[in-house]
């Protein structure tokens, strides 16, 4: 136990919010870019594992029913590995390759069996599902609910309902972390799982926006439902952000009913402007989210989402340039008036009320 | 190492700390943000995005080229408004939060500036000229401006400005290709502007800012990875620098961060470049692509290192703590 959790375990206990003995250190932590780079070398690993299955037992890949066994095999024998205590930094490693690998198999398998692609994608990522809660890996548990969020993305395309792949896969992120502290116990599962759909979330809503993007190219192939107009995606991703920041309201049992009605205010405009400049909604709620919970990682995710969003924003086609210019131009100067009128009004002599 | 929030959420994961009282925990140990925080965040978000989508609205007018505005409306629409960030910035001084974002909207502003100037008048200029001119204009203001951001945004706009220019002249350098002359640049350009940050934080407080000095290092190293990768791939076309230049970063690199300045993250970038070019290596030289043990040999030899830096950087972040 280092001299800073004593410290903070202290400060805890003269806050009232703890007692006894500081806890003992149980779990090895890792930072999160150590966990990414272990995720990237993990994949590595896993491209050669797949290639090595291919080139010594090449029937199993041409073999749908093989290549679903022997991939299923694989994912069962990492399981195993994940619990082996001796050694876990080499086995744990060897298993995120193998069941990345044996995931890969068998997606194959499962395209073969299954004649529409919306089914294939619904059952790779029901698998991605057991697999994120059983699999005892932080690593491989961002991964499977990225995963998830992506089949359900490419269902969804697949399915004739494009539109809505945003804003389900939202939902889903802006629950997780709106229960994280409710969920505590099982922090080592949620915490994952969250942040691994909101990777999903930032790429499929940065994909969105592009026509030629990957959801795009998928729904162009397939009949979309009659009612699957873009707005209606819209409305679904605006409400989310509003279903959110509602929820954040609502457990914040301090926060003043003058502060929550502004919150919940912006958080209407916010996802008003998101009509017109998707993406704004997405960011908005990740960094609200990630500011709420004291997550500087999942804000810094949401800031960079929203400048990527802005950047994308120029290539997409909907509208030309001139339109986007004049929405932009109206949302800049709503939001420097919003926060002028904050700053003079509502803000003023406040600072240290709440402190 | 581990930051308040993860060790709280630990130990209420331990059981250590009731479910009632995580919140009281949470912010006991300054985690969650008080009311004052979330005024300054609305207020902060509310400045930032308003004056980012303002500058892209500018730029987004101009590239429509509109035909029914006269030129010298356009000119006067957008110097205007250039004069009018400048002079926000100077009224408020330079400390003040929305001084800043002024100034970093000017700064934006500059380049919508020389891009009207290239489309109205077809001065033929490549695009990188653009950049290089857009950098060289806004210098003193970065000097000036005493903003991380802006620093960022002037770096960045060096690198684009590095890589259009090699989309022109590919490969104007005679004996080396244009890709490596150009990862070379990339390199050189953003080692030399993460160890002027290192250096410059040590004296001004508002660029002790550890994410900055991250994202060089991302760009650092990506452009080391690159160049390593291109001479094992295509050692034919290149001058064999990799062969001086990628381990003296890697040890250079090392050694500023495991021992004058720790920082766990940039040696995290050194293990995944080198586990990166490793593989790289190991696939050009030991892979046969008929034969499968090769793949199966790499594949553990990629697990065995990833595993090892893992097992090391623990170490060095647990002696941090210590």
């Amino acid at each position: 136990m280092n001299g800073s959790a004593q410290r903070l375990w202290e400060a805890l206990c003269a806050a009232g919010a703890a007692s006894g003995q500081v806890p003992a250190d149980t779990a090895p932590h890792s930072p999160w870019y150590v966990r990414a780079m272990l995720g990237v070398a993990g994949w590595i690993a896993a491209a050669f594992l797949f290639g090595f299955v291919g080139q010594a037992l090449p029937w199993v890949v041409d073999s749908k029913t093989a290549a679903l066994a022997v991939g299923t095999l694989m994912i069962a024998a990492a399981y195993a590995l994940f619990r082996v205590e001796v050694g876990r930094d080499f086995l744990g490693q060897f298993a995120l390759a193998m069941s990345l690998a044996g995931q890969a198999l068998a997606a194959v398998g499962l395209f073969g069996v299954f004649q529409r692609e919306a089914l294939a994608w619904t059952a790779i990522g029901a698998g991605e599902a057991v697999l994120a809660v059983l699999l005892p890996s932080f690593v491989h548990r961002v991964w499977s609910s990225y995963a998830i969020a992506m089949c359900v993305a490419f269902a969804l395309a697949e399915g004739g309902a494009a539109v809505l792949a945003v804003g389900a896969v939202g939902a889903g992120a802006g629950w997780l972390w709106s229960r994280e502290l409710a969920w505590a116990a099982r922090s080592s599962i949620v915490r994952p799982i969250a942040y691994g759909l909101t990777l999903g979330l930032i790429q499929i809503q940065g994909d969105a926006l592009f026509t030629q993007g990957l959801l795009g190219m998928l729904a162009e192939d397939r009949d979309q439902a009659a009612w699957a107009h873009p707005w209606v995606g819209q409305i679904l991703t605006g409400l989310v952000l509003v279903g959110a920041v509602a929820h954040l309201v609502a457990s914040d049992s301090r926060l003043a009913r003058r502060d929550a009605m502004i919150a919940l205010a912006a958080a209407v405009g916010f996802a008003l402007l998101s009509l017109r400049a998707p993406g704004i909604a997405t960011g908005v709620m990740l960094v609200a989210l990630g500011f709420a919970g004291g997550n500087r990682l999942l804000t810094g995710l949401g800031v960079a989402a929203l400048l990527f969003y802005l950047g994308a924003y120029y290539y997409t086609l909907q509208a030309t340039l001139l339109a986007k210019s004049a929405v932009l131009a109206a949302t800049g100067a709503a939001l420097l008036a919003a926060r002028w009128a904050l700053t003079r009004w509502l803000f003023r002599g406040r600072e240290d009320a709440h402190a | 190492m581990k930051s308040e929030r993860a060790q709280v959420l630990q130990w209420a994961e331990q059981g250590a700390i009731a479910r009632d009282r995580l919140r009281p925990a949470l912010r006991a140990a300054g985690v969650l943000p008080g009311a004052a925080d979330w005024r300054r965040f609305l207020d902060r978000l509310l400045l930032w995005i308003g004056v980012l989508c303002l500058a892209a609205a500018l730029a987004f007018f101009v590239a429509y080229n509109w035909s029914d505005l006269g030129r010298f409306a356009k000119f006067g629409l957008v110097q205007a408004l250039l004069l009018a960030a400048i002079g926000i910035h100077w009224k408020l001084g330079p400390d003040r939060r929305s001084a800043q974002a002024a100034l970093l909207g000017a700064a934006v502003l500059m380049g919508v500036l020389l891009a009207l100037f290239g489309q109205t008048y077809q001065t033929g200029a490549d695009t990188w000229e653009l950049f290089a001119a857009w950098a060289a204009l806004i210098l003193p203001w970065v000097l000036l401006g005493r903003l991380a951001a802006l620093w960022l945004f002037w770096i960045a706009l060096l690198n684009v400005g590095v890589m259009l220019y090699f989309r022109v002249f590919p490969g104007v350098f005679g004996w080396i290709s244009g890709i490596e002359h150009m990862l070379l640049l990339l390199l050189a350009l953003d080692t030399v502007a993460l160890a002027a940050w290192e250096l410059a934080a040590r004296r001004f407080a508002w660029l002790a800012q550890r994410w900055a000095a991250w994202l060089f290092a991302v760009g650092s190293g990506a452009a080391a990875t690159a160049l390593a990768l291109h001479a094992i791939f295509a050692s034919g076309e290149t001058s064999g620098a990799a062969a001086v230049l990628y381990p003296a970063w890697l040890v250079a690199l090392y050694l500023v961060y495991r021992r004058l300045l720790p920082d766990l993250f940039m040696l995290a970038v050194g293990c995944l470049s080198a586990i990166v070019v490793a593989t790289g290596g190991l696939t050009e030289h030991v892979l046969d692509w008929n034969e499968p043990g090769g793949f199966l040999l790499i594949a553990v030899v990629v697990v065995g290192m990833a595993a090892a830096a893992a097992v090391w950087l623990r170490r060095v972040s647990a002696h941090g703590a210590a």
